[in-house]
Parts: structure tokens; sequence; C-alpha cells
């Protein structure tokens, strides 16, 4: 299984290079993925988006995805605030 | 700080107050109309925040304290009058007045004058608000005199659904939903939910457009503009409903709060049958949720309800969003109409010489790029096109100061305000409608009590309305007043010796005869019911522009002022005719049809012809310009339509349709009246564009200087 680290930043200035990362990650890992997010700093609604369309993607592909965690507090508050219940799912 | 930021904020600042002025009449005639009051206080918020932002600090604390009293009208604590519509008025001249003083360098040049009456606006727009207040404390007093073993009321709570869909491209202005959301937490106590149906995979997903929308209730004891605030900033940019629930909405009959979703199906959002098609077909999402055993089936359901929700009301609001625009400065497009002229110019030159070579290739070329010209022109002329509202409302405050400071009741109608002009033609015509409607309320419109006497409404009505007419465009004021009498203005026109007491001129001709330089001065103002000051001033301007304007009236009834102007003034479609070896334009707007004529059938010392069973005149170009004539006895009659009826102008040839950028003729040719200008032709000669309403006054005088003498 792979691990993709996510950087200390998942806003909207770096939510195109994360994309990017992310489904070089999924294309060359079939048999999962892990995905390191213990790092978070700063999230907003544009990361927290990201992190839907992710969801959305290995749904459709299959792709088995695991979370390294945990997320920093104020991290999983921002999902809380935002209404997308993944936070704690993510947080496993 | 960057000059830009600045010349953005002060331009921006303007518009605001233009809208808020519109906004503010509005609110003056539907004072129960919460929009307006809402879009009033959101300007003032908006250029107080910006103002402060720039470090505008007279700008931005003038613009507070006057926020401050609209909060108290939003809010229902201070009554909409006529006083406080003045002093918001007033306010807002005062904040351009203050902004006009802004330099861009960020500086504000203040006066004392200005601090002054700065100061005075607040004083009155508290003073205003303070008499409101105290009455209704003593109010208060009172009551709680009676009742004085009552506690002081305790602030009721209550419960709002919000629908929040911001644009997709929020994003770019920089906002933050969630940041948003932080801030109603601090209104109360808050449930979200995230509709996350229009977020695609993410192979499929631009990550810098939002798809998320959020359902949200909020419960607490908060003022509903207080909730309103917090969305100020992006209300523009997004969806935004909020409505106000009963409590029968949200606590179920064992008085356990309702779930979302229920919720939803009982305020009637949502229909049980959709609810339960829409499970099945997104199962999936639920499914995935419910199988991490996150959240128990119900709370699914609501989402499911929220989702379906935002579905709906996004149809809904599809209709209502506007297209996206961008800002682009006037002289850029000024810029690009050159070239576009300069392209047009550059290609009848092309079309000339692939003509004169005969390469069929070269030919279909210049065909083919003749159209794509032919577009090009028309996109480019559409940008230049604004609707003629914007000037339109720019009279209502007019009239209304008018009518305050002439004691008059007037009522300002404006009908067609969707009309598009060129936007020079705009900017030119603003002072002659200033002149005219100013006119009108002075010396149209009677006394309240004149009109009651002669059977008429106490309150007077102006009307501006625009409309199209062939490449024209009409604009009419229109009053119903006291209309101008004919007979006085004919005594007038004698004394004057601008005509033979003699002389029977039809009534419509007699009014033309106010345009006249100096016809009606002061002295002639009591008899002429006033028109007719400085009326020459504007048949220049409107002349200027290549327009005419003509006066109806009815006495008792009204008078009508009726502006006719061209659609642009920079290319326009022309009719290319030759006149011995010169080319003239006549605009193609006016032309009705040509025929071949022989010379015999002309009847040359009445100059009539027949067309269409009846016998119009015609002009012979070629004599009236002193130009020697082709030798042939076949020629051209182009019928054109004035505003005296058809008249046919006598040619040698007709070339066929120009695409005409109109150059202007220069000081030195002020003087004559029959070409607006010229153009430059495919072989680099020069064509006279013919003004046909020019024409008709020079040869009306021409005809009379002939009859006189013969």
């Amino acid at each position: 299984m792979l691990t993709v680290p996510i950087g200390s930043k998942c806003v909207i200035d770096t939510v195109k290079g994360l994309k990017s990362s992310l489904l070089e990650a999924l294309d060359n890992s079939s048999e999962g993925v892990l995905l390191d997010v213990s790092h978070i700093e700063e999230i907003d609604t544009a990361g927290i988006q990201l992190f839907v369309a992710l969801f959305n993607e290995v749904e459709k592909r299959k792709i088995p995805l695991k979370f390294k965690g945990p997320m920093k507090e104020k991290v999983l508050e921002q999902f809380q605030l935002s209404g997308v219940r993944y936070g704690e799912q993510i947080n496993g | 700080m960057d000059k830009r930021f600045i010349e953005t904020f002060i331009e921006e600042s303007r518009e605001l107050l233009d809208s808020m002025e519109k906004e503010l009449l509005a609110l003056e005639e539907e004072p129960e109309d919460e929009g307006h009051i809402q879009a009033v206080f959101r300007a003032a918020h908006t250029i107080k925040g910006s103002a402060a932002m720039f470090g505008f600090q007279e700008i931005s604390e003038f613009a507070h304290a006057f926020e401050t009293v609209l909060d108290e009208v939003r809010s229902g604590d201070l009554e909409i009058s006529r006083d406080l519509i003045n002093l918001s008025l007033q306010g807002k001249d005062h904040l351009r007045d203050l902004l006009d003083a802004t330099r861009s360098d960020g500086s504000v040049e203040t006066d004392t004058a200005l601090r002054n009456t700065g100061n005075s606006i607040i004083e009155s727009l508290s003073r205003i608000s303070g008499t409101e207040k105290k009455r209704e404390e003593k109010q208060i007093v009172a009551s709680a005199a009676e009742t004085s073993d009552e506690k002081p009321p305790q602030k009721e709570e209550s419960t709002y659904r919000i629908s929040f869909k911001p644009r997709s491209d929020i994003f770019a202005t920089g906002a933050n939903p969630l940041l948003l959301i932080r801030e109603l937490h601090d209104l109360g106590r808050v449930t979200v939910f995230a509709n996350l149906a229009d977020v695609p995979c993410l192979s499929e997903i631009d990550p810098e457009t939002l798809y998320l929308g959020w359902e949200i209730l909020l419960t607490g004891g908060f003022e509903y503009n207080e909730l309103r605030d917090v969305f100020i900033f992006v209300e523009s940019e997004s969806d935004i409903v909020i409505q106000k629930l009963k409590s029968s909405d949200y606590i179920d009959s064992r008085g356990e709060p309702k779930r979302l979703g229920e919720i939803l199906v009982d305020s009637g959002i949502l229909d049980p049958k959709e609810l339960k098609s829409l499970l099945e077909s997104q199962k999936l999402i639920g499914q995935r949720i419910e199988d991490a055993g996150l959240a128990d089936k119900s709370e699914i359901e609501s989402a499911l309800h929220v989702q379906e929700h935002f579905k709906k009301s996004r149809i809904q609001a599809q209709g209502q969003q506007g297209s996206s625009t961008l800002r682009v400065s006037s002289q850029r497009l000024d810029q690009l109409i050159d070239l576009v002229g300069e392209l047009v110019t550059v290609q009848a030159r092309l079309g000339q010489i692939s003509s004169d070579v005969g390469e069929e290739n070269l030919l279909s070329i210049s065909e083919e790029l003749e159209r794509l010209i032919d577009d090009l022109r028309d996109n480019a002329m559409s940008l230049r096109m604004l609707p003629i509202g914007s000037t339109f409302s720019q009279f209502r405050r007019m009239v209304r100061d008018l009518s305050v400071d002439l004691g008059k009741e007037i009522e300002l109608k404006t009908i067609g305000e969707e009309t598009e002009l060129d936007k020079t033609v705009l900017d030119k015509i603003h002072d002659p409608l200033v002149h005219i409607i100013r006119n009108s309320a002075d010396h149209g419109i009677e006394l309240p009590e004149v009109r009651k006497k002669a059977g008429k409404e106490a309150t007077g009505t102006i009307t501006l309305e625009a409309k199209y007419s062939g490449a024209a465009v009409m604009i009419i004021v229109r009053d119903d007043g006291r209309g101008i009498d004919p007979a006085a203005i004919r005594k007038k026109a004698v004394q004057r010796g601008l005509l033979d007491s003699e002389e029977q001129i039809s009534d419509e001709d007699v009014y033309q005869l106010l345009f006249a330089p100096g016809f009606s001065t002061a002295e002639a103002v009591t008899n002429l019911s006033g028109r007719g000051v400085g009326l020459d001033v504007v048949e220049k301007n409107i002349q200027s522009l290549s327009g005419s304007v003509t006066i109806q009236s009815e006495p008792g009834n009204g008078t009508s002022f009726i502006l006719t102007l061209p659609l642009t003034l920079a290319i326009i479609d022309g009719l290319a005719v030759s006149v011995g070896s010169d080319t003239i334009i006549i605009p193609l707007a006016s032309v009705e049809s040509c025929m071949e004529i022989q010379s015999h059938e002309l009847d040359q010392r009445r100059r009539l012809i027949s067309y269409r069973e009846s016998l119009i005149p015609y002009v012979h170009l070629a004599g009236f310009l002193d130009i020697p004539e082709q030798q042939s006895s076949r020629k051209q009659m182009v019928i054109i339509e004035t505003s005296h009826g058809h008249l046919g102008i006598l040619v040698d040839e007709v070339l066929g349709d120009h695409q005409t950028v109109i150059k202007s003729l220069g000081n030195m040719f002020k003087e004559q009246k029959c070409f607006s200008g010229a153009s430059i032709l495919g072989d680099g000669s020069i064509a006279l564009i013919l003004d046909i309403n020019g024409l008709v006054n020079t040869m009306d005088t021409e005809a009379l200087g002939q009859d006189a003498a013969g």
C-alpha cells in the first residue's frame, strides 16, 4: 500500500497540486492508498471539498483508502464546521 | 497603496452610491419593501468597509455614522419620512463629494466647508433618530409604569433555516464560506448539513471551483438583521434563502425537536414521494456513510432531503443568476472601435483591389474577410451599447428635487429603460435631457391647485420614454402640463421678424421656431409658458449627434419633446452613390428604396416625382451641391425617409452598400449643414456622408429664399 503524505496546508492555494499528486498515487497503486493526514495544520473549504472528491474517486475505482492519523483537533473542527461528516471517518 | 486599487475603490463606490440613490427613492415610494433599505444599508456598509481598508478615515467615519441611522430604519426603530429620505440623499451626496475629493495618491483633500456639511448632515440624522428614540423611550416608560411588577421581556429565541449556495467561482473573491458558518456560531446553536451531491470525483474536479452548498438551522435570540449581516458581502455571489420557522415546524407532538428531513417535508419543501425515489437513486452516497457507521438512517435521509432541496432551488435560481461580467475601461473599448474602423477601411481597399485584379481566390478571401469583419464590427459595437435606464434613473432624483423646490407634485415615469444606445450618445444626451425635463417641471407642469381647477390630478406626470425606430432611437419627454399655445409663439415670431405676419405655417413648424437662437428669452417666459429658454442649445447638442428634436403640444394637455438619435456614431451602414466624379454616402437607415429614372420623367420645374401614387419632392444633388453631373439620361432616385416625410435624392449612380467609418470633418467645415462627416473609400479617396436632417433644413431655407425671389 502506497503512503501519500499531505503537507501542512490543504487550502485553496495548494489544492491544485494536491489533486495531481493524489491522482498520481491512485493511478500507481491498485491495492490501496494510505493517506497521511497527521501533518495537516490548515484546511479550508476548498481543502475539505477535495477530500469529498477523493472519496468519490476511490468509490468509483474501488480502491481501498486508509488514513494515517490522527488529524489535528483544529483540522477536525473545520470538518465539523463545514457539515461534511468525513472528518470522523478519516480519523477512524 | 497601488493607485489602481484606489481607482477601483472610487469607481465601485460611485456605482454603489448611484444604486443607493435609486434605492432611497424607491424606498420613499415603497417604504414597506424591505429590499430597498437592505440595499441602501449594504451600500453604506460596503463603502465603510472598503474606505477603512484603504485608510480613508473621513469617508469611513461618515459612512459609519450614516449606516448607524440606516440600521435603525432597517430594524424598524426609525420610521421612513420625507425628512429622513431628504437627509439620506444629502448623506449620499456628501459621500460622493468626499469621493470626489479623494485623490489617487490616497489622500483626501477636504476643506472646512465639506467637513461642516458632513457634520451637519450627521447631526440632523442623529436628531431624527434621537427624537424617534426618545418618543419610544417615553412609551416604554409609560407602559412600564402600568405593569411595573413585570420583568423586562427576555429576548425570544427563534429558529431560521438558511439555504446557502455560494456561486461556484466564489473562491476567486477570496471568500471562505467556513468563516461565515463560524460567524453563525456566534449567533446561536447551529446545525450544518453540507450538500455534497454536486462534488465530482477527484479526476473530474476543478479544485478551485466550489461545488458545495449548505443547509443550516440556526436557533438563538438574535436580530434578523444580525443574521443577514453575516452574509452581507457574499449576498450578490450566492443564492441565500433565509426562512423563519414556526415552533410547530421544528418541535414534534412529543415536544422533541424534529429531524431536518421531517422539517423539510413538513414545510412543503420536499414531497415524501420524491424523498423515496431519491433515497433509491442516491443509495450509494448514503450507503457509504452508513456502512462506516457514522450516521443513522434518518440523518442520511435528512441530508438527502437537503440535497434535493438544493437542486430545486438551484433550478429556480438559474433564471435569476446574472451572467458573469468583466469590467473594461471605456478608453480601451474606444481603441477597439478605432481599430475595427481601420480594419473596415483597409478591407474596403482590399475589396477594391481584388475586384480590380479579378483573381478568383483573392476575391473569395476578400469576401470571407468582409463577412468576418462585419461580425467583428457588430460585436465590437454592441460592447459600447448601454441601456438608457441608468441615464433615466439619474433624473428621478432631479425631478424629486425640482418638485420640492417648485412646490409641485411631479411623478416621473419611465418607459423602455432597456433600450440600448452607444455610450458616447448616452453621455451627450444627458445635458439636453436635463434641460428639457427642467423646462417641463418648471414651466409645463402647473401648481397642484391650478391643476385641480383645470380638472386634472394634483400630481403632474413627466414621462421619459425610449424606443427603437429603425436604426435610430426615439427619446420622448412628455408632460401633462399646460402645453404651449402656438398662437403666442406665432405672435412672438412675427415680432422678432422670424415670421411674416401673413405667412401660414403648420403648428409643428411653429413649435420648431422655439429652437431658433435667442427666440425665447426671459421676457417671453410669461406668455409662452417659459418654453424655449436655451432650447437652441438643446437642438445644437442633439444635432451634433446627427439627431433631431421636435416638439408636439396640445394646449391644456401637455407637451412632448421628441429626440431622434442615431444608435451609434462610429460605424454605420451607408449607401454609396456617385454624383459626377464624387462619391457620397447616404445613411442606409434612412433609405427606403432606389429607382431608376429617365431625365424626361422628372418634373424639373416643381421638382416633384411620383412615388407610390403620391407626389414627393426631390433634390437634384449635383445641382444642389454644384457638382458637374455625369452625362447620361438615366439617373437613379434614392427615396429617403425624413422627419418631414419622403424625399427623393437624384444621383447619377447607386454604387452599393458601404460600411462607413465616420470621421469628423473638423472645425473648418462646421458651418456647413449638409454633411455629418466623411469616410475613406477603398481606393483611398474620401466620401462625404450626407446629413439627412441638415439637408432637409437647408433645402427648406433655400426653397424659401427661391420662393421669395420668384
